[in-house]
Formats: structure tokens, C-alpha cells, sequence
């Protein structure tokens, strides 16, 4: 069966068999409108998202809309955690708290996440972002989520 | 369409923010609709649409579009607040909690204000709702740095990056270049 015709938790099932989530973040309508990429180096995990014109708010600089990094730094959270659960089922987001550090240009930015603890219905986790290097973050994030 | 009315003091918040969010390609990219506008606050509209969704089981719409909305929105009440005067007002925080599931296929709307503006900080929150802001589906407060450059993303000459629109604009101090030694202090080659 095609990836396309596979429901979102079939393919949340090969992709913790392959160990690759890109094709369940395909799944998630808004992952793709940001353009968001999982990528795997090693044992870590990081997510990208790709300079994309759509992605702009602030014209003159460009930058990338505050918005969009924090939709990122979410929706890798949301992953990430999902990454580490064989539940087949979304974490609600309950709150999300967001340092812009400096503009995000228009350019390719990274995220990785850290689990600062794992629950039984809470996660909590932070997120930096950066662009150069990860020793320049442009925004630092931390999320809970409502496990079910 | 409709003609706004001036506020009594002379300004068209409607006209100026509309202007703004003109230039904000990620909000129009996302549908985002400019519903009222005043110094006392700002309303922007998300319509729902299929590619926001975050969810493909219950077709809500994800989490980082209401960010964005709210993210955008709070922005604007800034540019209402300091009106007539225009500047560069980068987010320094944003945070948001999300109070209850938004229902697919019907419209998000955000309200937000600025309850304190001194001379370098704006302090905004507000609402994401769908029937009332009395029932929210999330709330926010942001701050925002005021930069001190008159003229705001309207300026500087030739930093215009291709492709997007022109700012339209009137306004005598319009020309002013944002500052490039503020520029590189935040990091910004």
C-alpha cells in the first residue's frame, strides 16, 4: 500500500519500525504547508525546516514570521515525543512558551528537543532552534503536552 | 468594500494595520483577515482551511497555525498602540496556553491588545476564540522590544529582499533606514 493511501497511525507503525518519521510528518497537513523535515544523524535527532518564502513575515530583513518558529518548535516537540511513545495517539499541547533570542533569517533552521520528563500524562520539554550553529540559538521554547 | 471610519484621533487603524499585515507573507499564506482594528485592540481572522490541520483524524487545526494567529495579532495591536509613530518591534516572548480543542471546519478569530506600553517595551495578550473571547481556545501575552526606528519595515532603501511586494506607504519618514549598526547588534548580518 502506498504511503498516501496509509491512515496516519498505519504509518506511524512503519515508521517506528524503520525508525524514519518523515512520511508521518507528510501526514500532518500543516508539517507540510511549514515545510518541516525530520532528520536523523547517529542517535540524534533533529528537525529542519527548510527556508521557504511562504515562511517570511517580517520583508525587510527577511525573516522568518515568529509564528512559523513557533509552530516549528511545536510540531517538533509534538514529534519527538510521539517518537518516543508507541502510542498511536497525538499529545495535547497545553501551553507553549517561546524566547526569540534573534531574527530568524531566510535561511535553513534546525531544532532539537530535549525531554526534560517523561510522564505518565505530562511531558515537558524544551526546544532550541538555530540557523549558523546550535552554540547561536535564534529561539529557545518549552512545551507541555497532555499524554493520553 | 466597506470605507472605515477614522478614529477621533485622526488615525486609520483599519487602513494602517491592514497595510502591515499586507506585507506579512506568512499570514497570507495562512488566509489571515484583518476583522477590526483600533487602539484599544486588534481582531484577525483564521478561516479554516485543510492544509492547517494538525490532526488528520479530527481535522483540527494545528496548534502552530493559532500561534502564528495569535503571534501576528499581538504584533498589530503593537502598531496600533504606537500609531501614528511606526517602528520595528521584534517578539521577545510569546506564550501561549491552550485552553480547549478548536472545532474543525469553522473559523478561529484572535483578539489581543497591548495593556502596557512604555518607552522600550510593548506588554500584549489576548484571545483565540471561535464563538465568543468569553470562551477561549487559547490565550496569550507576548512582549515586544521597540526598536526606535522610525519608519518601521518600510525602510531601509535597497534591503527590500526580491520578489515580495512593495511596501505601500505614504508617510514622510517612511524613507528612514532602520539603523544597520542596531541591525548587526542583534545579530542580523
Amino acid at each position: 500500500m502506498s504511503d498516501a493511501a496509509m491512515s496516519w497511525e498505519a504509518v506511524l507503525k512503519v515508521c517506528h519500525e524503520k525508525g524514519d518519521f518523515q512520511p508521518f510528518i507528510e501526514k500532518i497537513p500543516y508539517a507540510r504547508l511549514l515545510g518541516i523535515q525530520v532528520v536523523r544523524m547517529g542517535e540524534e535527532i533533529l528537525f529542519k525546516l527548510p527556508a521557504k518564502e511562504s515562511n517570511i513575515g517580517n520583508p525587510t530583513l527577511p525573516a522568518i514570521h515568529g509564528g512559523v518558529l513557533g509552530g516549528f518548535v511545536e510540531h517538533a516537540a509534538i514529534v519527538h515525543v510521539m517518537m518516543l511513545r508507541e502510542h498511536a495517539s497525538f499529545p495535547r499541547i497545553i501551553d507553549l512558551s517561546i524566547d526569540y533570542l534573534s531574527a530568524g533569517h531566510f535561511r535553513d533552521t534546525y531544532a532539537e528537543c530535549r525531554i526534560l520528563r517523561l510522564g505518565r500524562r505530562i511531558a515537558n520539554v524544551s526546544v532550541d532552534a538555530w540557523q549558523t550553529s546550535r552554540a547561536r540559538p535564534i529561539a529557545t521554547a518549552r512545551a507541555h503536552m497532555l499524554l493520553e | 468594500m466597506e470605507q472605515t471610519a477614522s478614529a477621533p484621533d485622526g488615525i486609520d487603524y483599519k487602513q494602517l494595520v491592514a497595510r502591515f499585515m499586507n506585507n506579512i507573507r506568512h499570514g497570507k499564506a495562512l488566509g489571515f483577515q484583518l476583522v477590526e482594528a483600533s487602539r484599544d485592540g486588534v481582531t484577525v481572522r483564521l478561516p479554516y482551511k485543510e492544509d492547517l490541520v494538525g490532526n488528520p483524524t479530527t481535522g483540527v487545526i494545528h496548534g502552530g497555525a493559532i500561534t502564528a494567529l495569535l503571534d501576528e495579532s499581538c504584533g498589530m495591536a503593537v502598531a496600533a498602540a504606537i500609531a501614528p509613530e511606526m517602528d520595528i518591534t521584534p517578539t521577545i516572548d510569546l506564550r501561549i496556553d491552550y485552553m480547549r480543542p478548536a472545532e474543525p471546519h469553522r473559523d478561529i478569530f484572535a483578539y489581543t491588545h497591548v495593556y502596557r506600553l512604555s518607552k522600550s517595551v510593548a506588554f500584549a495578550r489576548g484571545v483565540a476564540y471561535q464563538d465568543h473571547p468569553d470562551k477561549p481556545i487559547a490565550h496569550c501575552v507576548a512582549t515586544f522590544i521597540r526598536m526606535g526606528m522610525k519608519g518601521g519595515y518600510l525602510a531601509p532603501k535597497g534591503a527590500k529582499p526580491q520578489g515580495l511586494e512593495e511596501a505601500q506607504h505614504s508617510e514622510p519618514n517612511a524613507q528612514a533606514a532602520a539603523d544597520p549598526q542596531v541591525l548587526k547588534d542583534r545579530g542580523v548580518e
